[in-house]
């Protein structure tokens, strides 16, 4: 009655790549969203351009990854729902670190998180110099 | 023997108050027939839950066409299981709640179903919860899944997953002086 052997779909790692990516976006990012921490976060995001795009491009999941990782770890984000962002705010979502030297946790997040797409050489340089300076110092009071 | 609890509890008595039957039978991608009790199927499952109440459950089987029979199985496995050992109420709230407290931890049983399940198993799983509406199973194996992630470097988890890594090494060399610090935090 369990004879499924022949459903290895997934078997043929060559072809169609590790078992892991036959599971679409939605659910790779169900998989995040209970990652313990946003370092382990950033570290699956390396593993893949796949994965990085998968984080990079949905906003509903970073909202979620943060209301499920609560603020006192690392700090808080202000949406930028347009008129409410300060104008010298990057289009980035700010983000007021809890702790001081969360300024670079808060940079390296926001590149990691939201930056260009993974085609590009140099995908971290630009963002990092931008919103480390921006976040930490522009909206913090 | 589930009459009593469709007796106790209002909301079972209405879903499983016209059927003759206590069991549904569902049929996989491969044909493949499998029972499970309907008190679980529509407590557990969102989609069976809808079915059972819109009357559109086949006595000679459902079909779930996206479901093989392995996942099947686990799915059945996971249902009777739940029946036998959890007192419905806490899980259920606790996946309504879903979006905003942070996730409930896996039961001890829970654990020890998805440890033994192989990696390709654990994804098809992944996928016939999502497909079914068990938003409990969805949580418990994408816990597990994420388990395997946890305190691991990009190398390690590429190696966990068989995963190619596709960046180039100036990119990783950069990403590596970038985000240093998630490489040793945790």
């Amino acid at each position: 009655m369990n004879g499924g052997r022949k459903r290895r779909r997934g078997r043929s790692k060559a072809r169609r790549g590790p078992p892991i990516h036959k599971l679409g976006e939605d659910l790779l990012l169900e998989i995040f969203l209970r990652l313990p921490s946003l370092a382990t976060l950033v570290r699956a995001a390396l593993t893949c351009r796949a994965w990085r795009h998968a984080v990079a491009s949905s906003p509903s999941f970073r909202r979620r990854f943060r209301a499920a990782h609560p603020p006192p770890l690392l700090g808080l984000f202000f949406e930028p729902h347009g008129p409410v962002q300060a104008p010298n705010t990057p289009v980035f979502p700010s983000f007021v670190p809890a702790r001081r030297r969360d300024r670079d946790l808060t940079a390296a997040f926001l590149v990691a998180i939201s930056s260009s797409p993974p085609s590009r050489t140099s995908p971290t340089k630009a963002p990092a110099g931008t919103s480390s300076t921006a976040a930490g110092d522009a909206s913090f009071p | 023997m589930e009459v009593d609890k469709g007796k106790g509890e209002a909301e079972e008595t209405r879903k499983v108050a016209e059927a003759d039957r206590d069991t549904v039978t569902l049929k996989s991608s491969d044909g493949k027939l499998f029972e499970v009790s309907k008190e679980a199927a529509a407590r557990l499952s969102t989609v069976l839950a809808g079915m059972i109440a819109g009357g559109s459950i086949d006595d000679n089987g459902t079909d779930l066409k996206q479901i093989g029979s392995e996942a099947l199985e686990n799915v059945v496995d996971y249902c009777n299981k739940h029946a036998n050992s959890i007192p419905s109420a806490a899980l259920i709230s606790s996946s309504i709640s879903f979006n905003t407290a942070p996730f409930k931890e896996p039961e001890e049983w829970e654990r020890k179903f998805v440890d033994r399940l192989s990696h390709d198993a654990l994804f098809d799983l992944v996928e016939a919860a999502n497909f079914l509406g068990m938003e409990r199973l969805l949580d418990v194996t994408c816990h597990k899944i994420s388990e395997m992630m946890k305190g691991k470097s990009p190398d390690q988890i590429r190696e966990v997953f068989n995963i190619k890594n596709d960046y180039t090494k100036e990119e990783l060399e950069e990403i590596r002086q970038e985000l240093a610090w998630a490489f040793y935090d945790d």
